[in-house]
């Protein structure tokens, strides 16, 4: 009888009787054109999507017939120009803001990049502003357009989570009220120093700062409450009168900076006390005034690359700390082969290193070898603890047989093990990773 | 086996009657459970009414397995120091391996995990049945959808006909 059962079971229909919370959980993974197509299922099912509380508008999944620059579309409204993708996209997204009910919603996301040729930014403004007045936790904007963006967004207390990616400027911005908020990205905002004051000041939560492709002109970050702060291809400008760019964050745990090392005329100064990772891409040019490596000094984990890490190094080496509580220190692009030299004092500043990974460390041809280092002796690596070198280089390397002798030169007394690896089987975009980078995407 | 005498064992009795003994640490896996742990620590008997006995064993089996690979890695870690990342990658990936596997149920079973992960609130297990079934659901059509949950169409040709009528702009690219 038992069995009869269990085989007839499997072809009722468990679902449609899942309580509408779970049914909007599953209805969440999906785009809000899937979500809405629901509604011819069966009578269980055509109200459902009008009270879902997590929408998903995206331009490029809804076209995915194609990229909107395959298709030939005018700006009239004729039958025609009726069926072109961007009007479909703008038809949709009005009439399921329009139809929905007004329950809450949790997370409200819209993705339309190249959709700037109409002009749409105040059609996408209005839907962000419809999502504001749904008090959403989670919002996720890319929208291309300039302008596209509401300040509102700014004084939407609700919000935990945002990602905010638009050309817009928020220098004029009055007040700055997110009392939930802990995550945020920035991307293609103009800001300022004022802007910056006011967002730590209206965000006491604020825990993740993403700050991607930003221009801005200020001096300072001051936030007690920020644990992981990346900042990423933004152009820094310091202030001019004091000549300093400072970042004083007592409880930062993780910082991540990839820009330009080149903060106009200005010195950088870190008081991060409770970092334990840090990961430095320094771009070229390198103005020779900073005092990055002082202020990671109490690190466990550091990496180090970008085209101007030579410089960098040349220039911190003299007043560069004890890094005595690295364990693991990651080093790419430097041209070892040029300057074991400089390496060897370098690495001389961590007592305490387990592991050291070199990536891109050779040259890109023969002319970069600078032959008089062959016979100039470096000095050994001191460090007691070193467990394992983990090196990758291209097989076009020439210089990597001296990189590798260099290594067992230096690594002799600690008598760490040396594993070498090709590069080429790797994808190239390994080494951008961050050490933080997991820490976002699993938050 | 030493050591698992000296864990607590905990009941728990699904709708059907049926017992099942496991270590405290698999119960706590179930966020209801744990809470009902700490109002009353000397509990060690919980009646799961809304629980069958087929699902209760497969949220179980689900939560040994995932204790199992956290005490793996906890013990890799306190050897070494610090856990290497290859291993670790590899031992995510074996989960994810193992989680892909348990999910191939037919879509009653996953909809009564649902509604047990749910209640008990293992939440690592209702987000991988939620998206399971999300993932069944994408890149249908409305009558795949049917089919593969078994949904009756209830609604009259008419009906579906003014539904779509009213919400043309919501089904313009399937056309």
């Amino acid at each position: 009888m038992e069995q009869a059962g269990k085989s007839m079971r499997g072809d009722k229909d468990r679902i449609s009787s899942l309580p509408d919370s779970l049914i909007h959980r599953i209805m969440s993974f999906l785009t809000a054109q899937e979500a809405v197509q629901t509604c011819v299922l069966a009578k269980r099912w055509k109200n459902l999507w009008t009270t879902l509380p997590f929408l998903d508008f995206d331009l490029h999944k809804f076209m995915c017939d194609g990229e909107p620059d395959d298709v030939e579309w005018d700006d009239s409204e004729s039958e025609d120009a009726r069926r072109n993708p961007f009007h479909k996209f703008r038809d949709f997204v009005t009439m399921a803001i329009l139809l929905r009910d007004s329950s809450d919603l949790h997370k409200f996301r819209i993705s339309c990049k190249r959709f700037e040729q109409h002009n749409y930014h105040s059609l996408i403004r209005s839907w962000i502003l419809y999502s504001l007045k749904h008090n959403p936790k989670v919002l996720d904007i890319n929208a291309e357009p300039v302008d596209s963006l509401p300040l509102a967004v700014f004084t939407c207390a609700s919000l935990v989570d945002a990602s905010l990616s638009s050309f817009t400027s928020v220098r004029t911005i009055k007040v700055v009220n997110l009392p939930c908020l802990r995550r945020l990205h920035l991307n293609w905002i103009i800001l300022d120093q004022a802007f910056i004051e006011k967002l730590f000041f209206g965000c006491p939560m604020l825990e993740f700062l993403h700050l991607e492709n930003c221009c801005w002109e200020f001096s300072s970050i001051n936030s007690r409450s920020l644990k992981y702060l990346k900042i990423q291809c933004c152009c820094l400008r310091g202030e001019i009168e004091r000549q300093t760019f400072s970042i004083n964050t007592p409880n930062l745990l993780s910082f991540c900076y990839r820009s330009c090392l080149n903060v106009i005329g200005c010195r950088m100064f870190l008081k991060m006390p409770s970092l334990t990772s840090a990961s430095i891409y320094s771009y070229w040019p390198y103005n020779g005034r900073n005092n990055i490596l002082t202020g990671l000094s109490k690190v466990q984990n550091l990496k180090l690359s970008g085209r101007s890490l030579k410089e960098l190094l040349e220039n911190e080496l003299s007043s560069c700390p004890d890094f005595s509580y690295v364990k693991n220190l990651s080093v790419n692009y430097l041209n070892l082969s040029c300057h074991f030299n400089l390496f060897a004092s370098f690495l001389n500043h961590f007592p305490n290193l387990e592991k050291l990974s070199l990536q891109h460390v050779g040259c890109s041809s023969e002319d970069d070898v600078d032959r008089n280092q062959e016979s100039s002796k470096v000095a050994p690596f001191m460090g007691k603890r070193l467990e394992r070198v983990d090196v990758k280089f291209h097989r076009s390397d020439r210089c990597f047989p001296r990189v590798v002798k260099y290594l067992q030169d230096i690594t002799e007394k600690s008598q760490a093990q040396i594993n070498i690896t090709s590069l080429d089987d790797w994808s190239s975009q390994d080494w951008d990773l961050d050490i933080s980078e997991h820490v976002w995407q699993h938050w | 086996m030493a050591r698992s005498s000296t864990e607590n064992m905990i009941t728990l009795m699904s709708s059907d009657g049926e017992e099942f003994m496991v270590t405290e640490k698999v119960a706590r896996e179930c966020t209801t459970i744990r809470n009902m742990l700490e109002d009353d620590c000397v509990i060690t008997n919980i009646p799961l009414p809304n629980v069958t006995s087929d699902i209760l064993s497969m949220v179980i089996e689900y939560c040994m397995e995932h204790v199992a690979a956290a005490e793996k890695a906890a013990a890799e870690t306190a050897e070494k120091g610090s856990s290497s990342a290859p291993a670790a990658a590899k031992a995510n990936k074996d989960l994810e391996e193992w989680d892909k596997a348990f999910m191939n149920v037919d879509v009653y079973t996953l909809c009564d995990l649902i509604l047990a992960a749910n209640y008990l609130n293992v939440s690592g297990l209702l987000d991988l049945t939620i998206q399971t079934a999300a993932n069944l659901i994408k890149g249908k059509s409305p009558e795949q959808i049917r089919k593969t949950f078994h949904i009756q169409n209830d609604l009259s040709l008419e009906e579906e006909e003014k539904i779509r009528s009213q919400t043309p702009w919501a089904f313009e690219k399937s056309e």
